[in-house]
């Protein structure tokens, strides 16, 4: 390979070094803004377990969606699994 | 750490999302554009708009699971994929499936783009300046009942940077010279039906 | 001592499977043997880069899980070359064994048949051909035809053709062994390379021979196979002799190197001998220039063709190239202007290697090499009375 060719070769690798470097800091810096910005929702946003609650009374007959979450929320909760018609929310602050 | 854990990093990750949308759609007009500089060649732009793309699609990912497995939305899977298909907030939460599901097709079609081929996949790519609008609408009317300074903030940041590039394609854009001819080739060297 | 042009006489057309068979005895299995034997050989491509055939295959097998694709580039867009559409038409069992073969070794799971669309005999007669194959061996096989421009023979216009739809050329990375078609590891040879392969599989070594185009100023113009090392002068005595004395000597087709005549005559034709002058093989393209022609005007005409071929990726190959060609022609029309010559040193400075692809490259050699074997008849030209055809 001539000079020419062989630094046009070494001036490509950097570049694709720069762009695997680029996806990954901003995969990280993503990753990182949704712990901050759910952060932020949370000390910005009052009384979450309230706007919930009003839209979970809208929904007392949507069987097959509450069917669907049942299993898969988180275990730890204290509100009962089936919430399908109740309507009844309690504050996930403990 | 619960349920309502699970919301916030709904809220983060359709944040990032949008962020991450936006980039992508930043970088794709300066693709177009042909952009480059010491040590950042052409590549490396559209190298990073298809990254992007795909990592938006998995934050995506993430901020519609967890708002579906939340149990206070009381959303089913299918809203995800139907649109206007949600008791809760119907309309805005619509807005976000249709965004969604145009962003699936353009991803698709660029992966596919060997069986579509070229003029195809154009059209279809054009869907962007549908997607990122309709999901700029969905983030604020979703949130609407809960609107506060840094989603605001976040989005007019978003707006300005596509309205920026946008504005910068019109003008530098059609000062292009290359585009009649380059054009012209492509035409000339599409793939014809083999025999 | 095999040749790839031995068997029926040309002119009689395809050569069958039966025949093929016959001659040759049946394909051989291919393996990891095969690439080493080719490494061995060293085997160059024939598609005009001379890369060692083995170590191409050798990168393409590593990546490849199963995925891999092979593309048969049989585009032939350099104009005056001829040996890939004689091959194709007379020939095309050993080229088909060859991609097999290849496909074999690198474990591909799709052939891809790049015939230029314009050569009509050639695409029959390869159709025709692999009609005759095992279905086993026809549903590797898709066909697509190459668009009729000068940079859609590129590797990577092949590779972008089959991908995405449009035969542009790049010098972007990933380059095809890596991540080619659909991303899998790609494996384009020529033609020719295949059907030496064909030959190297059955017999250990390649055929130690050929095939060059002798064009222009001679007899016969048209196809040879000569065995490696044959000088200038042979292969222009076998196709029939100059018919006046020659100015010089294109090596290489349009992106090759000019000889002045004198020097021309004892170089041998091979890839190696030939670098180390500092000239160049490449897709074995043997242009005479008659005395009667005007080298200048010669030039002229072919950067205006590389000019207008090119892709319009980027302002250096698009607006430097026809710069260029526009000072050439003003040369060859109005005389030379010392302020022009000026010119197509800085402007080849500047094109080089700031191309979106190789083209523009190719052109300014081609370009430089014309001004540094006939310095004299640029520097004095004067408008001709008469242009010559």
């Amino acid at each position: 390979m001539d000079r020419n060719t062989q630094d046009r070769v070494r001036a490509r690798e950097a570049a694709l070094r720069l762009l695997n470097r680029l996806t990954t800091g901003v995969g990280v810096g993503a990753l990182a803004g949704v712990g901050v910005l759910g952060a932020v929702s949370a000390y910005t946003i009052p009384g979450a377990a309230t706007s919930s609650q009003t839209a979970s009374t809208a929904t007392s007959s949507s069987a097959s969606s509450t069917s669907s979450t049942s299993g898969l929320g988180s275990s730890s909760t204290p509100i009962n699994s089936s919430s399908s018609g109740s309507g009844v929310v309690v504050s996930g602050g403990t | 750490m619960n349920d309502t854990l699970l919301w916030y990093t709904t809220r983060g990750a359709g944040a990032v999302s949008l962020v991450l949308l936006t980039a992508v759609v930043v970088l794709g007009i300066l693709s177009a554009l042909r952009v480059k500089g010491a040590g950042w060649p052409r590549f490396l732009t559209t190298g990073l708009h298809r990254n992007l793309a795909l990592m938006t699609l998995v934050f995506l990912g993430l901020h519609i699971v967890t708002a579906v497995v939340d149990p206070f939305t009381h959303l089913g899977w299918l809203t995800a994929v139907v649109p206007f298909s949600s008791y809760y907030r119907t309309f805005w939460l619509g807005l976000g499936t249709i965004s969604f599901e145009l962003l699936l097709a353009i991803v698709m079609t660029s992966l596919a783009r060997g069986f579509i081929g070229h003029a195809a996949w154009r059209m279809v790519h054009w869907l962007t300046y549908a997607s990122w609008p309709v999901a700029v609408i969905h983030g604020i009317g979703t949130g609407t009942d809960t609107l506060s300074a840094w989603l605001l903030v976040l989005t007019v940041a978003c707006v300005a940077a596509v309205v920026a590039a946008i504005g910068f394609r019109v003008t530098a854009g059609s000062r292009d010279p290359l585009e009649e001819p380059r054009t012209t080739f492509q035409a000339a060297v599409q793939r014809r039906e083999p025999r | 001592m095999t040749r790839l042009l031995a068997g029926r006489d040309l002119a009689l057309g395809a050569e069958g499977l039966a025949e093929h068979l016959q001659r040759l005895g049946p394909l051989p299995a291919a393996g990891p043997s095969l690439t080493e034997a080719l490494v061995r050989s060293g085997l160059a491509g024939s598609g005009g880069a001379a890369y060692p055939t083995g170590l191409k295959w050798r990168s393409v097998a590593a990546e490849s899980n199963g995925t891999a694709v092979v593309i048969v580039n049989g585009a032939e867009g350099e104009p005056r070359s001829l040996k890939d559409r004689l091959l194709m038409t007379t020939r095309p069992h050993l080229i088909l064994d060859g991609a097999f073969l290849a496909a074999k070794a690198v474990r591909a799971k799709q052939v891809v048949l790049y015939i230029g669309e314009e050569h009509r005999a050639s695409q029959d007669s390869m159709a025709r051909a692999l009609a005759e194959r095992t279905g086993e061996e026809r549903r590797l096989v898709r066909t697509v035809s190459a668009p009729a421009r000068y940079v859609a023979g590129a590797s990577s216009a092949a590779v972008h053709l089959v991908d995405e739809g449009i035969a542009t050329p790049t010098t972007a990375p990933p380059s095809a062994h890596e991540r080619g078609v659909a991303g899998a590891p790609t494996l384009v040879q020529n033609v020719e390379t295949l059907a030496q392969v064909a030959l190297v599989a059955r017999n250990g070594s390649p055929t130690g021979t050929l095939l060059v185009t002798v064009a222009g100023g001679v007899f016969r113009p048209g196809v040879l196979e000569i065995q490696a090392q044959t000088t200038v002068a042979e292969a222009v005595e076998l196709a029939g002799g100059a018919s006046e004395p020659p100015h010089g000597v294109l090596l290489g087709g349009y992106f090759g190197t000019w000889v002045k005549a004198a020097n021309a005559w004892e170089l041998p034709l091979d890839h190696d001998a030939l670098r180390a002058r500092g000239l160049t093989l490449g897709c074995g393209v043997i242009g005479v220039l008659p005395g009667s022609r005007c080298v200048v005007c010669e030039v002229a005409g072919i950067m205006r063709y590389l000019a207008s071929e090119s892709s319009a990726q980027c302002g250096p190959c698009f607006f430097g190239l026809r710069a260029l060609a526009d000072a050439c022609t003003r040369i060859a029309e109005r005389g030379t202007d010392p302020a022009d010559l000026q010119r197509l040193q800085r402007w080849s400075a500047e094109v080089s290697g700031r191309g979106a692809c190789h083209h523009p490259d190719g052109a300014v050699m081609f370009l430089q090499s014309a001004l540094a074997t006939f310095p004299d008849d640029f520097a004095g030209h004067r408008p001709h009375l008469r242009r010559a055809a």
